[in-house]
């Protein structure tokens, strides 16, 4: 049996700061689907996102929020040094342009989060980091004072006029791991960061490596999750030009699994996990929201554009979870899936998970929570895993939002809009990735062997 | 650590395509470096190592598949095939499992440009400004739709993936030095634990892109030594000895944050514990000139073994995500073809972090 096991949670979802928050939404089976306010999208084709609730996500909001969380959470020595740490940072940060990505101010709070909810301290602070981050937010209006030609430029971009442009420090783009360069300032943590950068499967895979590091006993405490914001102009235009967003600017735009989707819907925010191992954590007196009891990853290596018809290796990497895990397909009592939403990705997935647990399928509920969050890209695979807890607290599975109608080509029993109240000892959540890259994660309801 | 048989390498790098001589030319230490070519027009009289033509593509189906990677993915694309053919295993990669260190995204910049420029409209006082309802209107369509997936950091490893059909465990990993033997690491562990039986690692990056080169530059590293580089250098690894160039014995990585790196490198040292005296060779792999001085606290106890030191980015710069993966083959050079039995390969990148990887001609000790 594993012994990495989930000890502290944090959430920045688009229901808004915080693990209670995002939870009692699903647990109502509420949706965050809005058009998009942080930025002016009105000339594009999709409108539409899970937006975290903040405008600006600048060094106010930063410091505002960790306060608040603070202040929800025990109150020590410990938890004002944290805070200070953000005071202090916070307007620098701000000044340099870091807190330019959304993603990095999400990334801090969840982490703060995590690490109060595990209730850790200074003798934890030898911890790993690994932390699955999104693509760099393109900075395109920084490009402006380098380009030639005046009132009309050329277009060239002369890069001989960067010195003297008046930029902030970070420009262009924003760097991959300002995230968890802070996050492990923020947290003092001495360990080694790991940044993992496997587009919508990289949650699960950090999240999956953190375990095998315990298991192996290269670490005996982890913190591990995702962060990601695409939710800025080039982020969200790149995928309108891929045609991978619904075309309609709908608060039901993504219905997964059902016979009129149309496409996925974007979403933004982050969640971080504190991972330990076992005998740690109960030795600290803590009890683990659950354990990581199976994981596996396989790639498709088919197309760029499309995942692999016959949904071989996203099955595979169930198994592999399975059989890591020594479950068999009837011990698992849900399954959170990718379930983007797309025309191609529902029923490959649907097959994939028949073929992997047979007649089984034929009554384990399944459901997709993007229509409720949007897609979180680098970030979705660690937020389902983080609604996937919800099971084990509430004996709740999250609803599939904007679902009524099963399409004929995903037979699965898909759980519709309200969560179904059930209590589950396993659940195995599923995130494949653009590029062919695919994540099983199996959780489990840890219960004392004592 | 049960030994890891190398079955293969694929390289690219200011020396071109391929890897065996490698080693000699990084220990005869010529710096392979000039003022920048493709990009110079970006960065004029910046000197760099960047790799020089690269093979045509096979088949129209490649060349097409080459018009949606960006250069780092084109470059580990070129090695992922070296690597697969000299391993024996193009065209029957399987449960193949990959892992590689990736740097940030470097799409066309002509594409970025052109993207910029449609955005562009003036202001009420007639200066131009940046403006996001015009970018939605025109400056999106100024790019190919699938120029996305040139941007994906992760599409690095999966055009290669793609190119070679891999389906096995995988992970790519973001990498200014360490991630990249943290990608060898998790290839090695997933041989150990029979998650697969072969496996590709390795890293691929270029830092004379436009934008990387404006970071480094405005972090200061470019004043301080470091000389841009490009390439990418990939293993193959097996569970099966048949054939083998050398063995992984062991690698790690060390955290310098809250420690200064000659502490760091003392334990680090610590750790790799007898394969330190046992090296013949050590393969330096720092950033830059100032990261060298550094690393020499652990030259000097390497010394004292009578290990030859030889310092990669002397020779080659510093490729970033590339960099320690170039260090591994060069070293493989050496061990595979130049008697060296026992190579320590430490890296040091701008991440901070230190990482060691210990490679040998023979499985057991």
């Amino acid at each position: 049996m594993s012994q990495a096991v989930i000890t502290g949670v944090g959430v920045v979802s688009p229901f808004g700061v915080g693990a209670p928050c995002f939870w009692d939404a699903l647990a109502q089976g509420r949706s965050a689907i809005r058009p998009i306010s942080s930025f002016d999208a009105r000339t594009l084709p999709s409108r539409m996102a899970g937006e975290v609730p903040v405008v600006d996500a600048d060094a106010a909001w930063l410091r505002e929020q960790a306060a608040a969380l603070m202040t929800a959470a025990k109150s020590d020595a410990g938890t004002a040094a944290l805070l200070g740490r953000i005071e202090q940072a916070a307007p620098s940060w701000q000044e340099l342009g870091m807190l330019r990505d959304r993603k990095v101010a999400f990334a801090i709070l969840a982490a703060l989060e995590a690490w109060q909810d595990a209730r850790l301290g200074p003798a934890d602070t030898h911890a790993w980091l690994c932390l699955a981050l999104g693509l760099e937010r393109a900075l395109l209006d920084d490009f402006l004072p380098l380009m030639t030609g005046g009132p009309a430029p050329d277009g060239r971009i002369d890069w001989s006029r960067e010195p003297d442009a008046g930029l902030p420090a970070t420009r262009f783009r924003a760097p991959v791991d300002v995230a968890s360069t802070q996050v492990a300032d923020i947290l003092g943590l001495t360990g080694p960061v790991v940044v993992h950068t496997s587009a919508c499967a990289a949650g699960a895979l950090a999240v999956m490596h953190a375990a095998s590091l315990i298991e192996r006993g290269t670490a005996d405490i982890v913190v591990c999750g995702a962060s990601d914001s695409m939710l800025n102009p080039m982020g969200m235009g790149g995928m309108c030009r891929l045609g991978a967003p619904s075309p309609r600017n709908e608060p039901d735009a993504c219905r997964p699994f059902d016979r009129r989707r149309d496409g996925l819907v974007m979403g933004e925010g982050a969640a971080v996990f504190v991972v330990e191992h076992e005998d740690r954590a109960l030795g600290r007196g803590v009890t683990p929201l659950a354990r990581i009891a199976g994981w596996g990853s396989t790639q498709d290596g088919y197309k760029a554009t499309a995942p692999r018809p016959d949904g071989a290796p996203a099955r595979k990497a169930m198994q592999a979870a399975l059989a890591r895990g020594r479950l068999l397909p009837g011990h698992v009592g849900y399954i959170n899936a990718h379930g983007t939403g797309t025309l191609l990705n529902d029923p490959v997935e649907a097959r994939a998970i028949r073929d992997a647990f047979g007649h089984a399928a034929d009554h384990l509920p399944v459901s997709s929570i993007k229509g409720a969050v949007g897609h979180l890209m680098a970030a979705s695979g660690a937020m389902e895993l983080a609604a996937c807890l919800m099971a084990f607290d509430r004996d709740l599975l999250p609803g599939t939002a904007h679902h009524h109608d099963r399409d004929p080509e995903c037979p699965i029993h898909v759980i519709g809009p309200t969560p179904l109240a059930a209590r589950v000892d396993a659940v195995l959540s599923n995130s494949f990735g653009f590029g062919g890259q695919n994540a099983s994660v199996i959780l489990q309801r840890w219960e004392s062997r004592a | 650590m049960k030994p890891v048989a190398i079955v293969g390498a694929g390289a690219l790098s200011a020396y071109g395509l391929g890897w065996k001589g490698m080693g000699k030319k990084v220990v005869a230490g010529a710096l392979l470096a000039a003022p920048l070519a493709e990009s110079g027009r970006s960065h004029p009289g910046i000197i760099s190592a960047e790799v020089g033509a690269l093979p045509e593509a096979r088949s129209p189906a490649e060349k097409r598949a080459r018009g949606l990677m960006s250069r780092s993915a084109l470059l580990a694309a070129l090695a992922g095939r070296s690597v697969m053919e000299e391993a024996g295993w193009a065209g029957h990669a399987g449960d193949l499992g990959y892992f590689l260190g990736v740097g940030a995204s470097c799409g066309d910049f002509a594409v970025i440009e052109a993207i910029v420029r449609a955005s562009v409209e003036p202001d009420p006082g007639g200066q131009p400004v940046f403006s996001t309802p015009r970018f939605g209107e025109r400056g999106l369509r100024a790019c190919n739709p699938l120029f996305a997936f040139q941007l994906m950091n992760n599409f690095t490893l999966c055009h290669s993936a793609i190119q070679e059909g891999t389906t096995g465990p995988n992970a790519a990993f973001f990498s200014r030095g360490t991630g990249t033997v943290m990608a060898l690491g998790e290839a090695v562990c997933a041989l150990a634990e029979g998650t697969c039986t072969r496996a590709l690692a390795g890293g691929a990056d270029s830092a004379v892109y436009p934008m990387t080169l404006s970071e480094i530059m405005r972090q200061g590293w470019l004043q301080r030594g470091l000389i841009p580089a490009e390439g990418a250098g990939i293993l193959a690894l097996s569970a099966d000895e048949t054939g083998a160039l050398g063995f992984v014995h062991d690698w790690a990585i060390q955290s310098c944050r809250g420690r200064s790196r000659a502490l760091a490198m003392t334990a680090l040292l610590a750790r790799l514990g007898p394969h330190v005296a046992a090296a013949d060779l050590v393969v330096l792999v720092p950033w830059g000139p100032p990261c060298h001085e550094e690393l020499l606290l652990g030259h000097e106890r390497l010394r004292r073994s009578g290990a030859r030191v030889v310092d990669l980015s002397a020779s080659l710069g510093h490729a970033l995500a590339a960099a320690p993966a170039l260090g591994w083959i060069a070293a493989l050079d050496m061990v595979a073809h130049e008697g060296a039995e026992h190579a320590l390969i430490i890296s040091a990148g701008l991440d901070g972090d230190l990482g060691a990887v210990v490679m040998g001609r023979r499985g057991s000790a």
